[in-house]
This record gives C-alpha cells, sequence and structure tokens, in this order.
C-alpha cells in the first residue's frame, strides 16, 4: 500500500524536519503533525473495510473491527457470549489458518489447529486484558505459542511474572504508550509504510522456520546488514506505538 | 538492583516475539527478560507487530462445519476455566544456597543447582547439562561455574555462542558481564573470558561445536562438546 499525504505528498517514513526532495524545503512541525493524524484516520478507515474489499468475508462485522473485536473478546471472557465468540472466530479463525498455511502446515492439519487455537481463546478469554493487549495481539500469541508446541514440539520458555527475581519496570512518567486498541491499527499503517527490504526480514521473523543466523548466508547479505535493518525496523516500529498524535 | 546493560540484540528479540527462534536461544532470552524490564517492553511491543501482521494476512476460509465442532467440543467437555497457572515458588534450594534460579530455568533444571551433575572441565571450571524439551536441533546447552578470576583459554566458535549470567560475573575482550547480562558471540569470533571475583555462574548456548583455535585446548573443546 502507497500513501502519500494529500496535503504535503511526504511519506510517513521522514522525521519532520528532513528535507523534501522538491524544492529542498524542510517539513514544519504543523504539517508533520497534521499528517500522522491523517495516517491514523486513513488506517482506521481502512480497518473498516474501506480499503480492502478482499478482506472482508461475509460474516466480518462492519464496525471498526479493531474496537469491537476487544470488546467482542471481553464479552466472551465475562460472559461466556456464544453469539460474541462467533464472531470472534468468524474474523479470526481465517486469519490464524492463514498464518498457519505460511508456516508450512498443509490444509487439513491446519484446520485441526485453528480449532485447537481458537479453543485456546475460548477457555482463557477471562484472562484477556484490552488496557495490555488488543485482541489481535492477544490471539497472535496464542497462535504463536501454539505453533512453538504443535510444529516444533517444544516448550516455550517465558519469564513468570510473580517471579521474586523479577526486576520491575523503573518508574516512567505515562511513557506515552497509546492505546492498545489504536496500537494495532497504527501499527498496519507503519507495517506497510516499511521499506520491502526491512518488511521482508521482519516477516521471517514471524513467519519462517528459519533461524536468524542463516538469514543472511541464504540471501547473500551480510549480517551487519541483516542486523541494521532489524534495528531500523524496530525502532519505526516502536516509536509508532509512542508518539503521541 | 542493577539493570542489565549487555542486551540480546534486534534479531533474538524479533525472533522471540515472532516464535522462530529455537528453545535453547528462547531459554536465554526468558532467562534475561527476569532481570530487564526493558527487553519485556520490548517483545510487548513486537507482539504488536504480530497482532498488526495476523490482521493484515489473507483470510483463509475454514471449513463450514469447524465453528459447530468447536462449539460441540466445548459443550461435551465443558470444563471450568483454568485457574491462571501458580507459579512454583522457589523451594528448598533457594534457602540453603542464597540462589534462587530465575522461573524459566527452574523448570528445567529445579531449583537446587547443588543437585545437579556437574562435571570439571578446566581447573575451575565445571559444566552440567541442560537438556530441552524439542528435538535436538544442534544447539548444545549448558550451566556453566566458573571459580573466582578463573579464566578459560583462548577459544573461538563455528556457531554462535549465547551466555546470560545468572550470578557473579565474567569479563572477555567484548565487554565485562554481570547478572542478567546476555553475551553473544558470532561464529568466526574469539574470546578467553575470565569471571570476576565473586565466580561466575552463567546459562550458555552453543549452536553448533566450538571449535578450539589451540591444540592444547582441544581437551576443553572435547568436555564440552559431550
Ligand atoms: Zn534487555
Amino acid at each position: 500500500m502507497h500513501i502519500a499525504c494529500p496535503l504535503t505528498g511526504w511519506q510517513p517514513c521522514f522525521p519532520f524536519g528532513t528535507r523534501i526532495p522538491c524544492g529542498g524545503r524542510r517539513i514544519p512541525r504543523v504539517w508533520w503533525r497534521a499528517g500522522k493524524e491523517w495516517l491514523v484516520r486513513r488506517a482506521v478507515f481502512a480497518f473498516n473495510g474501506g480499503m480492502d474489499e478482499r478482506q472482508t468475508p461475509a460474516a466480518l462485522p462492519a464496525a471498526d473491527a479493531s474496537v469491537s473485536m476487544d470488546h467482542l473478546l471481553l464479552a466472551v471472557g465475562q460472559a461466556g457470549d456464544r453469539a460474541a465468540f462467533a464472531q470472534v472466530f468468524a474474523y479470526f479463525a481465517p486469519r490464524v489458518k492463514a498464518y498457519l498455511r505460511r508456516l508450512g502446515v498443509d490444509a487439513g492439519g491446519a484446520d485441526e489447529l485453528v480449532q485447537e487455537v481458537m479453543l485456546l481463546v475460548w477457555r482463557r478469554a477471562d484472562t484477556f486484558d484490552p488496557r495490555q493487549s488488543s485482541a489481535s495481539t492477544w490471539i497472535f500469541t496464542i497462535a504463536r505459542n501454539k505453533r512453538v508446541d504443535a510444529l516444533r514440539r517444544e516448550a516455550r520458555p517465558e519469564f513468570d511474572p510473580t517471579d521474586p527475581l523479577l526486576l520491575p519496570e523503573a518508574e516512567t512518567p505515562a511513557d506515552h504508550r497509546i492505546e492498545s486498541r489504536e496500537s494495532i491499527a497504527r501499527m498496519r499503517v507503519a507495517l506497510n509504510a516499511l521499506p520491502p527490504e526491512q518488511a521482508e526480514l521482519l516477516r521471517l521473523a514471524y513467519f519462517d522456520e528459519v533461524p536468524h543466523s542463516t538469514i543472511s548466508a541464504e540471501r547473500g547479505i551480510p549480517l551487519g546488514t541483516v542486523k541494521s535493518r532489524l534495528r531500523l525496523a524496530m525502532d519505526r516500529l516502536r516509536k509508532v506505538l509512542r508518539e503521541p498524535v | 538492583m542493577r539493570l542489565p546493560t549487555h542486551h540480546p540484540d534486534e534479531a533474538l528479540l524479533f525472533g522471540y516475539a515472532g516464535g522462530s527462534l529455537n528453545e535453547a536461544s528462547a531459554l536465554v532470552l526468558a532467562t534475561h527478560m527476569t532481570y530487564c524490564p526493558n527487553c519485556r517492553q520490548v517483545v510487548t511491543d513486537l507482539e504488536v507487530v504480530g497482532g498488526a501482521l495476523l490482521d493484515d494476512l489473507d483470510p483463509e476460509p475454514v471449513d463450514d462445519g469447524l465453528f459447530q465442532s468447536l462449539m460441540a467440543q466445548i459443550d461435551a467437555n465443558f470444563m471450568p476455566r483454568p485457574a491462571i497457572q501458580a507459579s512454583r515458588p522457589p523451594g528448598n534450594g533457594a534457602a540453603r544456597h542464597g540462589f534462587v534460579v530465575p522461573e524459566p530455568l527452574r523448570r528445567y533444571v529445579g531449583d537446587d543447582l547443588s543437585l545437579l551433575d556437574w562435571e570439571s572441565a578446566l581447573p575451575g571450571v565445571r559444566l552440567t547439562p541442560v537438556a530441552m524439551t524439542g528435538a535436538d536441533d544442534g544447539s548444545r546447552v549448558q550451566l556453566m561455574r566458573m571459580d573466582a578470576g578463573c579464566t578459560v583459554p583462548r577459544h573461538g566458535h563455528e556457531g554462535m555462542e549465547l551466555v546470560v549470567v545468572l550470578a557473579g560475573g565474567f569479563s572477555d575482550g567484548y565487554g565485562a558481564y554481570r547478572t542478567g547480562d546476555v553475551a553473544i558471540l558470532h561464529s568466526g569470533s574469539e574470546h578467553a573470558p575470565r569471571a570476576h571475583d565473586d565466580g561466575c555462574l552463567c546459562l550458555a548456548v552453543n549452536m553448533e561445536r566450538a571449535a578450539m583455535t589451540a591444540p592444547m585446548d582441544c581437551y576443553l573443546s572435547l568436555m564440552m562438546a559431550r
């Protein structure tokens, strides 16, 4: 997806103050702000199905998917709401299947694992906290752990939040972290704006069974380049979750 | 307590959040995150990336009857939702030795390291293997104890080595590593780690067999390859 701000024509990857190629002018801070607001509105629009008809199965709720999926999942967790679960299933099951298919699971096996993932979603819905994560992120972590468990038959070591050794977060004032339901919309925009060479490496980390040390060897990219591309991607994506609009 | 200053690199953090990292490396990261609120935050952010990628995938239709059969399954063996798994508190070992094994590792080695089968690899260096749950993927996972001031002779690595310090610390040409710090040694690089004055206990993962550079040190290589 190519996005250029209608107001200024600039690409989202330019920080304010960057010299734009045409005329050599610098982007004023107000334009930067306005552009970012526009990007977020655009993301919500895209999320509502305005952009992407092909991603809208019949059962997909028409309203703002990110918001309603959080609410629906909450209803599943708090009241065991089956109608809400049906909608969560209709939206996420085909995506979890696409995720597993990308990881190399055959179609039949994928359906079986989708069922296992969605069963976990039903069973654990009461631990879902929309202040901590959005429905998409929460379900991604369940699908990811199922992948490690079922595809590689390994345990996934995780830190324990109640471990007496756990060093707590430093007290940072508010941290400017944006709300979880907005985070997904912003992140989708940021991912689509990522330079292709960074996006490709990123997809390997999420969708491939390739240890990262072999990425550079297989693709003939020097290890240092892989690392610097990943660093750029990480900086850019994490910034999206913090900056105030 | 001091926060770690040496962190896993971006590739490892992406791999952990994305799920492509192998079990041994994931154990090093999870152990580090017990001590590192910074990397916990990074991984939380990178899970949002995973959520956005999941959202962006072209949906693949599932079998028509899948939802019904799932609901039937839920009705058939209805069980109360499991309570969140209670963490296992550190047992007697912690009280006896004054050292608490961080949880991700406790699952693998228990809470009393003195009960493990330690083998002497070099004077002042003892090792014990840590078994992974998954299939052998060529990575060797070991706990290593170095006595105060002890040095492991200079050696290189054929594959990547990941080390997370659990107590004490060590220094090599790349830095000084203390509790919670992660040392990454890439394929082809050499080092001669020296334990600090309070000794060093660490978890070391070698992706492939270590290759010692000096013939004298082949002994260590053989010991470590076991
Ligand atoms: Zn860290």
